[in-house]
Formats: structure tokens, sequence, C-alpha cells
């Protein structure tokens, strides 16, 4: 019987291990010198479909992820209501009609995302939030409709 | 003149890109551009007299396009698109035979003061519909050949002439949004669509557009409406529609070998507009798109057929009613975001037209496959029915089917 409990319950760990990886949170970073504190869903909606593309006094600088994953698979259907490969053609289509010059910046993993980002004023990408444990002070996490990471409102929990 | 623009703007453009990439601005040139790879069959007749097109025994390469593109002095930016096309008589128009030709298709500079302000000069698509500004776009398209208003090919090759404006050379666009909508504009002027025997400009008429699209707070929906005026001479008239002639002169007794037909007189003073309105929806992975176009060219003077002849039969169009009208609907779904088979209906009403008679109808059944982002791979079937208006043509030639298949490829 006590094996059956343990089973059960080893089960429902990875289960919910599991499903806390699903919906990790995704947090949306700028360089410190951005002029930005908080951004809202729709803007971040404009900003990835290529419709904003400048800030204040520089380029946006858009940030791909290389591989698929489901940070990026849940942060493009979020916030842009596509698919990450339907997001890429209409950067393409962005591309052929001279309104983008270079595609976005595609890196590997978060720590390149959150180094790009240190280096690149106008830069904006989306890491998981656990890599932010590795966050240096020239790295902004933004605010997504007034609410930070952590707050248990966050809208990209 | 254009001739001379064109060849300005492209050295402008280069020069300004190249320096940026010697000096190492931030801002380089980019180059970038794609190709496609196309073949089609015709599985009936295309011509009343049998002739066949040969269809190429494999794909043929159809277009390539090389995209120069610049920014430089923080708000401006270079844009050139030179396209070579080289597919034979796939493609060929009234304007060149496609066999190596090599043009400027678009080349502007542009300057942004916000997003709501730009303004762009030089030589570029008109923005008229869903499609017109990025149509030779491929790569982003899941159907080989699009809307038949857009075409170039058939249009003009079946006599009725494009229903969408040429290009243009001057132009105001600009964006307005809030949290929930989004309008945008554009505006321009062009120098029309004349030309003479050479192809070259004739800058005796002009051309005013515009382009309204908005984006209400109902996601993923889309509504916007497309106007064009040109006043001049566009010689489009109607073709000699011989076969409906001699049934009409057989009954009613006249020997068909003495018909001479008649047509509109060319005067210079033609007025052009052409009128359209667009709307898309998305909803999950099922995209509905539909577009709906009138175009007239009205104050086109008729001969007096009186004045010709007395002895001679003649046969006068009796209408000077020269408007047309286009619309299609077009559904496709995505599945496992790499395929999606597309059905597309397409209208063309045309009074005038001598090959299909009043109405041609195109149904579309077709499927791409997208393995990348960057590279897509599409086939389709089409069957073109023709209105025949007067049940004269033969029964082989009533409707013809097609197949397209083609493969288009992004590079950067």
């Amino acid at each position: 019987m006590h094996r059956y409990r343990l089973f059960i319950l080893l089960v429902l760990i990875s289960l919910s291990l599991g499903i806390e990886k699903l919906h990790a949170q995704i947090a949306v970073v700028v360089n410190s010198n951005h002029h930005m504190e908080s951004i809202t869903m729709a803007e971040l909606n404009r900003i990835f479909l290529g419709e904003i593309t400048r800030w204040k006094n520089e380029n946006v600088t858009l940030i791909d992820h290389k591989y698929k994953s489901n940070t990026t698979k849940n942060f493009f259907n979020r916030v842009c209501g596509l698919s990450q490969s339907k997001v890429r053609l209409k950067w393409i289509g962005k591309m052929l009609n001279g309104d983008f010059q270079t595609l976005p910046v595609k890196l590997a993993s978060d720590a390149e995302i959150l180094k790009f980002v240190s280096e690149t004023p106008g830069a904006i990408g989306f890491v998981d939030s656990e890599s932010l444990d590795h966050i240096t002070d020239l790295v902004k996490v933004l605010k997504i409709d007034g609410k930070a990471v952590n707050d248990p409102k966050y809208p990209m929990r | 003149m254009m001739q001379y623009i064109k060849v300005i703007l492209f050295a402008a453009c280069f020069s300004l890109s190249v320096s940026n990439l010697c000096f190492g601005q931030s801002k380089p040139l980019s180059v970038y551009g794609y190709f496609d790879l196309i073949a089609r069959d015709f599985s009936e007749r295309e011509f009343p007299n049998g002739a066949k097109e040969n269809p190429p025994s494999t794909f043929v390469l159809l277009r390539t396009h090389i995209l120069l593109n610049s920014s430089f002095m923080e708000n401006w930016r270079a844009f050139v698109n030179i396209r070579f096309l080289k597919g034979g008589d796939i493609g060929a128009s009234h304007r060149h035979d496609n066999k190596g030709h090599i043009e400027i298709l678009e080349g502007w500079f542009e300057y942004r003061y916000r997003d709501w302000l730009r303004v762009r000069g030089g030589q570029f698509l008109a923005p008229f519909g869903y499609f017109n500004a990025r149509k030779f776009q491929s790569p982003i398209f899941n159907t080989v050949v699009l809307p038949m208003m857009y075409e170039e090919e058939f249009l003009t090759r079946a006599s009725a002439g494009t229903i969408i404006p040429p290009i243009q050379n001057l132009q105001v666009l600009g964006k307005l949004r809030s949290e929930s909508w989004q309008f945008g504009y554009h505006l321009y002027a062009g120098n029309g669509s004349e030309t003479n025997q050479d192809n070259l400009d004739v800058n005796s008429n002009k051309g005013i557009g515009g382009r309204l699209w908005f984006e209400p707070p109902i996601k993923n929906l889309s509504i916007g409406t497309s106007f064009y005026t040109e006043k001049g001479n566009f010689g489009i008239r109607p073709h000699v529609d011989m076969p409906a002639m001699m049934m009409e002169a057989q009954e009613q007794g006249v020997p068909m070998n003495t018909i001479v037909p008649i047509l509109p007189i060319v005067t210079e003073s033609e007025s052009r507009r052409t009128f359209g309105v667009e709307a898309r929806y998305l909803w999950g992975n099922l995209e509905i798109r539909g577009e709906f176009v009138k175009s007239s060219i009205s104050d086109v003077s008729l001969v007096d057929a009186t004045t010709i002849s007395d002895t001679t039969q003649t046969f006068q169009f009796n209408t000077s009613d020269f408007s047309k009208t286009f619309y299609y609907a077009h559904l496709n779904y995505t599945l496992f975001d790499k395929l999606s088979p597309y059905f597309e209906l397409n209208v063309f009403n045309d009074p005038r037209h001598f090959v299909f008679r009043n109405e041609l109808k195109r149904l579309t059944l077709g499927v791409a496959f997208r393995p990348h982002p960057k590279a897509v791979i599409k086939a389709e079937l089409h069957d073109h029915l023709f209105g025949d208006k007067y049940n004269k043509a033969p029964d082989d030639f009533k409707s013809f089917k097609m197949f397209w298949t083609a493969i288009s490829i992004f590079f950067n």
C-alpha cells in the first residue's frame, strides 16, 4: 500500500513540475538604459508584429529565439495570437515591403539574449523567468500592464 | 524621363548604402531577395484554333528579386527592388517578352516624421486593395497566383487591361493607433499609366488614389477601401467579338463577309475610376478574405456608323459602358503550422471582354507546404468557366483547367 502511495505521490510531483514548466513565466527584457519601465500587451503585440519599429530615440531591435520551446510557443500565441512560424513569416513580409531592414536577431539561449540586450540599446527580447537569476544591472525587466514578474496578476504567467 | 529618374534613384541608394557599409555606421545596406521556380500545364485547350502552350517539362526560374534596403540620417530610408524575369512565356505581358528582362520595379526614398506621417517619393507599386503593393512577394503567399484582379499577364493579354492602378511616384502614408484599434492611410499621386511605343512614360496624364484600412477592436479583423482615378488616353478598347457578331448578323440575314466592326474613337480625355473594398478575418488557423473592385472608363466616344459607308453593313457597339467588376473569396486553414489547404472563388465580369464574353469564374483548389518560414512549395488547380453570354463558343472553349506549382524561396 505504501508503495502505491509513494508511486502516486511521485506521479503528482512530476506532473506538477511538468505543469509548472509548461506555464513558466515569461519575462520581457530590455537594455537598462531604456526609457520604459512598463509595457502593455497591446504594445508588445505591435512591437513583435513589426508595427512599431522605433522607440523614442532609437530603432527597435527584436530578438527571436533560434529554437522552438514552450516559452516561445506561449509567448507568440499570447502576445501575437499567432504561432512562431507565422510571426516569422510576417517579419519576412516586412522586409519585402522595406519596413524591416533585417530579420530579428536569432539567439540560441536565454543567456545569449540577456547578454545581447545588455549590449544593445533598443533591443527587446523575452526569456524564461527562471533565467533572471543570471540577470545583470545592464538588463531591465519590463512590467507588463503595470504588473511585475513576481506579481500574481502578471499577464505572462 | 522615368529612365533617368530610375538610374538616379538606383545610383543614389547604392552609393548611400555603400557609404554606410564602408564607414561602419549602425544602419548598413541590407541586400536580400527571393526567387520563384514555377511550372504549369493546361489541361484543356486555351485557344479556339486548337493552339496549345507547350508546357515546360519541369520548373523554370520565373523571377528573381534583389532588394536593397538602407536607412540613413535617422529618419530616411532608401529601397530598391530589382526584378529579373526569365520565365519564357510565363509572366510575359504587353510590356516585355519575359526572356531575360531586368527592371527596377521599385525605387524610392522615404522620410519618416512619425509613424502617422511618412512621405515616399520615387517609383512604387500603388497601394490598392489587399495585395497590389506587394503582389510579387510570393514567399509570403500560400497561392501560386494572386486573385485575378492583380494579375498582369492574364488581363492585359486578354485585352481588358489591368484594373489596378499602375506604378506611382509620390505617397503620404501613416498609421494611427490606440490600445484597441489601428487605422492606416496611403494617399498617392503618379504619372498615370500611359506609355509610348517604347513603353516609356509619356508624362501626359496623371493619376491620384489612396487606400484606407482599419483594424477595429475585434481581434484579427481588418477592413479597408481603395480608390484610384486617372484622366488621359488609356487605349483600352473592346475587342472584336467576331463569333458573336457573325451569329447576330446571321440572325438578321446579313451576309457575314460584309460586316465591318466599328470601334470607339480614341479621345484624349477619358476618365478611369477604380474603387475597391476588402475584408480579412483570422479565426485561429482559419483565414477568410474577400475583395470587391469596380472599375469604369467614361467619356469614351463612339463613332456614328452611318457616316462610314452606305453600302457596307456595320456593327456598332451599342453601349459606352466600359465598367467591369471583380470579386473573390478565399479560405485557407493551416494544419500543423506547415500545411495550408485553400479554396478560392474568383469572379470577373467584363461585358466587353472578347475571350470569356462577359464573365469569367475561376475556382481554385490548392495546398501550400511551408517546411521553413523562408520556403514554400505550392500546387493548385484552376478551373476557368466562361460566361459565354451569346452561347456561341465551341464546347471545348467554354472552360479550361490549369495546374500550377511553384517553389518560392526567400534569402538574406
